[in-house]
């Protein structure tokens, strides 16, 4: 009798919910124009991609590899090759760069605003008040605007990888993507979601669209910097080392983020982190050491058979190589993008608490 | 049945208190005008209200034991907030389905056809009508939803008085067709008077008055007399406002004992203007912990 009473007192339909098709309905209104203009900028960046890669010249690009002219062959036609594909990497050069800074512009003119507009116009007093709830109503919108970053960039990570795969094999491309383990489709997205949820957060906490903007764009660059700044060090610290041949790239870091191709040096298939000078034993050289290295291995004049490694040998020098095994590859993207994964969390839930909180 | 109960209610944005020891109940049914000046607090207590903000102390309920913004209170809490915000980039047709869409009960017909009446088209841009078309759009918008409580912030501070008119002709149009309690902040006294049965006057952060209006006007006398005898009604009411003009003395005093007569003054029912101003310009001086009046003593002397 109890029980009747008081569902008899409770307001009808008092449990039913706002559904999920009606708030995602919502949040399209309400954020169409962006949405679209995601859409157009995904599609603009592929469109862009295909064209470079439909116009680069692949019967080049293959004779070049053939020959072995991307891992220091001397056949005469690799200068022909050269020349015809050094416009191609030039345009892919520039694709990379303009895909490299997009999660960053997804994160300022995506992210950024998406909270902090509703604040500075005042709008949220009218959302936040509708049956459907703030919380609910702004994961809605979040997730929306993640589902469309995560999959359009992901698609443009494929296009990539895809168009960088030749380039790659050529060793004519650093960009931290060896063509053997291509995770393009799905770094780029880590770093674009990242970014949306930076910028949800910054936008909650600041309430200002320019302002928000402005600091989500140092937040990310910073973030960005930090990553090349200590990714390295980190992917050699998982990786292992090796003495090497010569690279055919000079000294330091020019065979980067490579797939290796000298059997002699690491495992094959392994992906080159970093190349540098030191003493047999590892150990670090002086600057007049290594000015004596490059005046020996790198001479303007030297003879056509001058073998560099027999050279260091006899100087007790050696070439040492970082690398990272391929079977280390996949856990290395996981463990790296887990970290990712929980800073994108702790940023939405903050967001979300720090709006909750009034 | 009260529609809202606060007691003891407080909320500090760092280390200032907007709100304090806020206590007041709000029946059902009636339609309840909260009057202070700036900064009184009074955006503050509606955005507790809503569920915009969460009070720092004290306890807030709804509808007998709902916390405010929760799914309950959301679903039967109609709100206009200050200057009525809205997308300004949708459409009028698009605004209402968004409405439409976040809220589990929302009568589209209602809004269409009260929209059809002010004459504001759906593909008109929100960011384009008048302030007076706007505040309608979100007054239609809330009471689409079929509020049992509607809450509006300031409706009018950006309205011409002919769209004030007309605002809230319809806020008691919706009241009078049943079932609709009102809570609404003013500072157009005019108008709070020709709506309101029940009066909340806040003052920095306090409750000065509150209660049915018909009580607080039968609770208060205007007295006309000597000057010289203010002190012989102090000892008989709470004086809350005092005018002078030489030797001639009008009083606004709060009757606790209505059957004492004071020979020479001329006793009167204030209005409703008179007793707001009167709270107000007694907020100006240090503020009561509690809604419940001082002893009998004369607040401000001219």
């Amino acid at each position: 009798m109890t029980a009747t009473l008081a569902s008899l007192a409770a307001p009808p339909n008092i449990k039913s919910r706002v559904l999920l098709r009606d708030v995602v309905r919502a949040t399209w209104v309400l954020h169409r124009t962006m949405f679209v203009s995601v859409f157009l900028v995904m599609v603009g960046a592929g469109a862009a991609i295909l064209v470079g890669h439909a116009s680069s010249s692949r019967t080049s690009l293959s004779g070049f590899i053939q020959h072995g002219c991307a891992f220091g062959a001397q056949v005469g036609a690799c200068d022909r090759y050269r020349k015809a594909i050094a416009s191609d990497v030039v345009v892919f050069h520039g694709i990379v760069i303009a895909i490299s800074v997009l999660p960053i512009l997804i994160g300022v003119f995506v992210g950024a605003p998406l909270l902090s507009r509703e604040r500075e116009s005042g709008t949220f007093r009218f959302a936040w008040t509708q049956e459907v709830g703030r919380s609910r109503l702004t994961w809605v919108q979040l997730a929306a605007v993640v589902a469309i970053v995560a999959v359009g960039t992901s698609a443009l990570g494929a296009l990539l990888g895809s168009y960088s795969h030749g380039l790659e094999m050529a060793n004519l491309d650093s960009r931290w993507e060896p063509g053997l383990f291509d995770a393009t489709w799905l770094t780029l997205p880590a770093f674009s979601v990242l970014a949306v949820a930076t910028g949800a957060l910054v936008g909650a906490a600041i309430g200002r669209v320019v302002a928000a903007m402005a600091v989500t764009a140092a937040v990310l660059a910073g973030l960005v910097l930090g990553f090349f700044l200590f990714l390295e060090h980190l992917v050699i610290g998982v990786g292992g080392l090796a003495t090497s041949r010569l690279s055919p790239y000079g000294l330091g870091v020019g065979s980067l983020g490579l797939p290796s191709a000298d059997a002699s040096s690491s495992p094959q298939g392994s992906w080159l982190i970093r190349g540098w000078f030191g003493s047999v034993d590892g150990g670090a050289i002086s600057a007049a050491a290594r000015r004596t290295i490059e005046g020996g291995v790198y001479a303007n004049n030297l003879p056509v058979d001058f073998d560099p490694t027999q050279w260091l040998t006899i100087h007790h020098f050696a070439y040492w190589v970082a690398y990272q095994p391929s079977s280390s590859f996949w856990p290395f993207q996981i463990a790296l993008l887990v970290p990712l994964a929980l800073l994108t969390a702790a940023a939405s839930l903050v967001a979300v608490h720090h709006l909750r909180r009034g | 049945m009260t529609v809202l109960e606060a007691q003891d209610l407080g909320k500090r944005f760092g280390r200032t208190w907007a709100l304090r020891e806020c206590s007041l109940s709000i029946p059902k049914g009636c339609t309840a005008a909260l009057v202070g000046p700036n900064g009184a607090g009074k955006t503050t207590l509606i955005n507790c209200v809503v569920g915009l903000s969460q009070p720092t102390e004290g306890s807030l309920r709804v509808f007998g034991d709902v916390a405010p913004g929760s799914h309950q209170a959301l679903r039967s809490i109609g709100f206009v907030a200050q200057d009525a915000p809205l997308y300004g980039h949708l459409r009028v047709g698009a605004m209402i389905e968004v409405a439409e869409r976040l809220n589990q009960s929302f009568d589209v017909s209602l809004v269409q056809r009260r929209l059809q009446e002010l004459g504001i088209r759906s593909d008109h841009r929100v960011g384009s009508l008048s302030g007076g078309q706007h505040a309608q759009l979100a007054l239609s918008l809330a009471l689409a939803r079929g509020p049992e409580l509607l809450v509006l912030d300031e409706p009018l501070a950006r309205l011409d008085p002919l769209a004030r008119h007309q605002f809230m002709a319809e806020v008691m149009a919706a009241v009078a067709d049943g079932g609709l309690s009102v809570l609404f902040s003013s500072h157009v006294i005019a108008e709070l008077e020709r709506v309101a049965d029940h009066l909340i006057v806040l003052s920095h952060g306090s409750v000065r008055v509150a209660g049915a209006v018909d009580d607080l006007l039968a609770g208060h006398r205007i007295l006309e007399g000597p000057a010289a005898d203010i002190d012989v009604v102090g000892r008989h009411h709470q004086v809350l406002d005092v005018e002078s003009a030489g030797r001639f003395a009008r009083l606004l005093v709060r009757s606790e004992s209505p059957g004492v007569e004071l020979s020479n003054w001329e006793s009167a029912v204030p209005s409703v203007e008179e007793l707001v101003l009167a709270y107000l310009k007694e907020g100006e001086a240090p503020a009561s912990p509690r809604a419940e009046v001082p002893p009998l003593q004369i607040v401000k002397t001219p």
